[in-house]
């Protein structure tokens, strides 16, 4: 599904090159999930960035679906991450002047998809997530875990083939974070592709494979 | 999708109140400002154009040409002219004279008596000019001697309901005149004002010659064939005038196209062009800085809205969606203003209509109008929203979202030249306030060389003339009467001149121009005018009502004799002896330097002044008894001097007044601009200002270091500000021979003024967030 082929990513600092990733040769199969580790400034969410196509390597190639995206216009870009990958992020990133069903619905309008069809997706998710009686509430009148299974909904709704997510549990307690990996796992089982940046040993044995990062370079 | 954006909007309209308000509300008063002013241009510009051949109308006005003064343009030509080019000249097809210059006169129908605008004018008058009769018609309305046509205003205010038809009035005293049309009130917009229309024929008869060629009194207007030149045409009449005249000056006349009669000035300079022109600017300013305010807040509210932007790029929002957004919402934003704007507009036309003294009202908005104004809010809109979307839907999705909402400093450079751009305009403004209001407080106290004060004055017509001397001493019998003088004219009022006057020793290349005053032998004394050499005219010498003559002290230095008294001036076959030398005063309403003065004693006044004493209203009820005893049935309309002139500053008490509420509109502006940015920087840097105080920093030092930042932009807007201000000032004075100079105090006041708001509005937020608990605003971030 995803093959990395000597991925560098530098930062040109006046005269000084600062790496960041360095050497990154990596491939994911659809339906694994993968949990990227590493200590803080190791380049996990850079790499994270580099597959979700929110951020381009300085160097090297990354093949999605074998279609060279190194290669690709903005516009195919876009195209790509709007209809293939989904997001979720520490800080949970929702909208706050939108409900939890404008939430929700964004992602679609932007996917053109009607109105009929967007209502049906929108019930389907909010009942599979058991969140229907918060469908009219703002953002900040939900816990942090409720915000991220919110947030884990948005980017599950146009049913991506892969799901990133960038330390999904950071920012929530123990009970609650659990709950959220809990939720991961399942998607995983019925067949989304993940992968993970976590600081945690224990949420990075929900998946079934763990790439360490040390200063940009994977360790063997 | 709209939906949602829509939904957006109007959650953050509500969400951020005061940013909302202070962007609508800013925008909204811009509009409204540019829609006030809009509608009084617009109606400028429609001056006269109801006259169906407009295009074809000319003024004839005529130039006089003097060696020493130059040219002297005016809109009066002799009482013979306009039937002579009509019957000489055949691409004339009609020709009119009108007595633009005559004063109100008493009329009266019955008990009814009121001051009526009385023109005359001959039957050509209505096939020029565009007026819709109600009844009797165009073509014979006023061909009898006694006719007149009156307008339907005076014709209810003396008939009421009833036929005006056939219904005879008096007017001045003596003079029957017959009721033969009565036309629609005539427009707002129009130059051409009566009440009442009698033919020329009617003057004629007892007060003009209707052939002279000598006594410049009315104007002449004429219609051109269609397609003819009238530029052709002018220089075919030119030199028409010289072998009818006796007056050794060259006179050419000219055609003034009738389009051009209110906005521009048949001296070829200045006019009301020059007001259009320049409230047209200041509206343009005053939205612009409403635009930059609209501007300034959204970039600075963008810091707000990163996340939003973040997240919908990466659930795959493409830029243009992203800035089509924004766009909406700018124009939205400006809807909402341009309805308030309209509610605004509403509220203060009253106040517009009386400082402007027009008769402007929304409901007669033109479709075009209409459109105008939607697509001013459109533009405004445009402009105020472009620069937002750009800016924000530029973002990219992955700094946003990893720093978690910090704008960069580069747009606040842009922020800055925008906040200094404005405080730039406001500080002209208040510098312009400053300087007009100090020119015209100049102006109306400054010592023209004679007494105003306290003295009543009202005009003269023919039945008070004939009794002038009875009336004066009738009037002087009053204890609190002191003095009574009557005149020609107006003591600063004196327009009427003429050239070709002789002495021993003149230059016989030179040509003076001199004013004519006709006084009586109180005249010096009543208003306080000292002699500098010789005698006024008194009694005693009954030469002087021959050929005796004083003189000003203008006039004696271009004479430039030692002893004056006793100098011959020649007019004519005419000889005049100077008896006096008295100071000078002005006489132009200081509109040009004092001129060289020729008094005489005349029997034949226009108006009666008045000098009160004590118990000004019981001087006044015995005034009205005594003009009621030579003039039964009719009432008193007195003035007072020096009310009168005050009130011929009046183009320039407008200017003050608009000047000054622009100032005080674009510094709102501007402050509520300033107040946003305020708040946002000091949002912005709640974490700064945490640590700043957890490491120790004073309220005051904190408070010192944000109020510092905003003052220099205001300083840095003075700078700019200063030079621009005295330049535009400068040439403004240049117009007045009598000016203040331009002090640098103004520029100072006007500075520290600035300064002083700004610090105002910006220590408010300052000390805000200086006093706020740094525990909980670093818990926050």
């Amino acid at each position: 599904m995803i093959k990395l082929d000597t991925i560098e990513k530098f930062y040109n600092n006046k005269i000084i090159k600062t790496y960041v990733l360095r050497n990154i040769n990596l491939g994911i199969d659809e339906g694994e999930f993968i949990s990227v580790m590493g200590p803080s400034g190791s380049g996990k969410t850079t790499l994270l960035n580099i597959i979700g196509m929110l951020d381009t390597p300085s160097d090297g190639e990354y093949y999605f679906y074998d279609e060279p995206v190194h290669k690709m216009s903005e516009k195919k870009l876009t195209e790509l991450h709007k209809t293939h990958i989904g997001f979720v992020f520490q800080q949970y990133h929702l909208i706050d002047e939108l409900t939890v069903y404008e939430n929700l619905e964004t992602p679609l309008l932007y996917q053109k998809i009607k109105s009929d069809e967007r209502k049906g997706r929108i019930a389907e998710t909010l009942d599979r997530f058991n969140i229907v009686a918060k469908k009219d509430l703002f953002p900040n009148q939900l816990s942090g875990g409720q915000q991220q299974l919110v947030a884990i909904a948005r980017a599950i709704i146009t049913e991506p083939k892969l799901i990133l997510a960038d330390e999904p549990t950071g920012n929530l307690h123990s009970d609650q974070g659990k709950e959220i990996m809990e939720l991961l796992k399942k998607l995983n089982e019925q067949g989304t592709t993940i992968v993970q940046v976590t600081h945690s040993e224990t949420n990075a044995e929900y998946g079934n494979r763990i790439v360490k990062l040390k200063d940009g370079w994977i360790e063997k | 999708m709209l939906k949602n954006y829509f939904k957006i909007a109007l959650r953050n309209i509500f969400k951020n109140k005061v940013y909302s308000f202070i962007n609508i509300f800013g925008l909204a008063v811009g509009l409204a400002a540019t829609i006030l002013i809009l509608l009084w241009v617009m109606d400028e510009l429609s001056f006269n154009y109801f006259n169906k051949n407009i295009n074809q109308i000319y003024l004839v006005p005529q130039t006089q040409h003097y060696k020493n003064m130059g040219d002297f343009t005016v809109s009066a030509t002799p009482t013979a002219l306009a039937p002579y080019l009509k019957s000489e000249y055949p691409e004339i097809e009609y020709a009119t004279r009108y007595t633009a210059f005559e004063g109100e006169k008493p009329v009266s129908y019955g008990d009814k008596n009121f001051s009526e605008k009385v023109r005359y004018a001959d039957p050509d008058f209505f096939k020029i000019f565009t007026f819709d009769f109600i009844e009797g018609t165009a073509e014979n309305a006023i061909n009898g001697p006694n006719s007149i046509v009156i307008t339907k205003e005076t014709a209810e205010k003396y008939f009421g309901s009833e036929d005006a038809l056939g219904k005879t009035f008096k007017v001045d005293g003596n003079y029957d005149f017959k009721v033969t049309g009565v036309i629609k009130d005539i427009p707002d917009n129009s130059d051409i004002k009566f009440d009442m229309l009698a033919p020329m024929k009617a003057l004629d008869d007892f007060r003009a010659d209707l052939n002279n060629w000598d006594n410049n009194r009315l104007n002449t207007f004429v219609l051109l064939k269609k397609g003819v030149s009238y530029k052709a045409e002018s220089m075919k009449i030119k030199t028409m005038l010289q072998p009818h005249i006796q007056a050794a000056t060259a006179s050419d006349l000219f055609l003034f196209p009738f389009k051009d009669y209110h906005l521009y000035s048949i001296r070829g300079t200045g006019g009301r062009i020059k007001s259009v022109e320049l409230f047209f600017i200041i509206a343009f300013i005053t939205l612009l800085i409403a635009c930059i305010n609209f501007m300034n807040l959204a970039t600075a509210r963008a810091s707000k809205r990163t996340t939003e932007v973040g997240i919908k790029k990466v659930v795959g929002a493409s830029r243009q969606q992203i800035a089509k957004q924004f766009f909406g919402e700018a124009l939205f934003l400006t809807f909402i203003s341009l309805i308030l704007a309209l509610l605004l507009v509403e509220l203060f036309l009253p106040l517009f209509n009386q400082i402007s003294e027009k008769n402007l009202s929304l409901s007669n908005l033109s479709a075009g109008s209409l459109l105008l104004t939607i697509g001013l809010a459109l533009i405004t809109g445009g402009i105020a929203g472009i620069y937002p979307a750009v800016y924000l839907s530029s973002f990219k999705p992955l700094s946003i979202l990893k720093k978690s909402g910090k704008t960069s400093t580069v747009h606040f450079a842009l922020r800055r030249v925008l906040v200094v751009f404005q405080f730039g305009i406001s500080i002209f403004l208040i510098i312009s306030t400053l300087v007009v209001g100090m020119q015209l407080h100049y102006l109306i106290s400054k010592d023209l060389g004679f007494d105003k004060e306290n003295i009543v004055y009202f005009p003269v017509n023919d039945n008070t003339k004939s009794n002038i001397e009875s009336i004066k001493s009738e009037l002087l019998g009053d204890s609190n009467i002191k003095d009574v003088s009557y005149t020609s004219n107006i003591p600063f009022q004196i327009y009427s001149n003429g050239g070709g006057w002789t002495w021993e020793g003149k230059d016989p290349k030179q040509d003076v121009l001199i004013s004519f005053l006709g006084v009586d032998y109180d005249f010096t004394k009543t208003f306080r005018i000292k002699m500098s050499e010789g005698r006024f005219f008194s009694q005693s010498f009954p030469s002087d009502t021959a050929n005796n003559v004083v003189i000003n002290e203008t006039f004696a230095k271009i004479i430039g004799k030692k002893n004056i008294v006793g100098t011959i001036l020649t007019s004519g076959k005419q000889n005049y002896n100077v008896v006096g030398v008295m100071k000078d005063f002005n006489f132009t309403n200081l509109q040009t330097k004092t001129g060289p003065l020729l008094a005489y004693v005349s029997n034949s006044p226009n108006f009666v002044f008045v000098k009160i004493a004590s118990n000004l209203p019981g001087a006044l009820d015995y005034i009205k008894n005594v003009y009621a005893e030579f003039n039964p049935g009719f009432h008193l309309q007195y003035h007072f001097l020096d009310e009168t002139y005050e009130e011929s500053f009046k183009s320039e008490t407008r200017l003050s007044k608009i000047f000054n509420d622009f100032a005080v509109l674009a510094i709102i502006i501007s402050c509520l601009g300033l107040f946003g940015l305020a708040s946002f920087v000091a949002e912005q840097k709640t974490k700064e200002i945490g640590i700043r105080k957890i490491l120790g920093a004073s309220s005051f030092n904190l408070v010192k270091n944000l109020t510092f930042q905003f003052l220099t932009w205001v300083l840095v807007a003075n700078i700019i500000a200063w030079p621009a201000a005295y330049y535009y000032l400068r040439n403004w004075l240049e117009d007045y021979p009598y000016r203040i100079n331009l002090n640098a105090w103004f520029f100072i006041a006007s500075g520290l003024l600035t300064l002083f708001i700004a610090a105002l509005t910006v220590s408010f937020q300052a000390i805000k967030a200086a006093n706020s608990n740094p525990v909980k605003s670093l818990r926050h971030e």
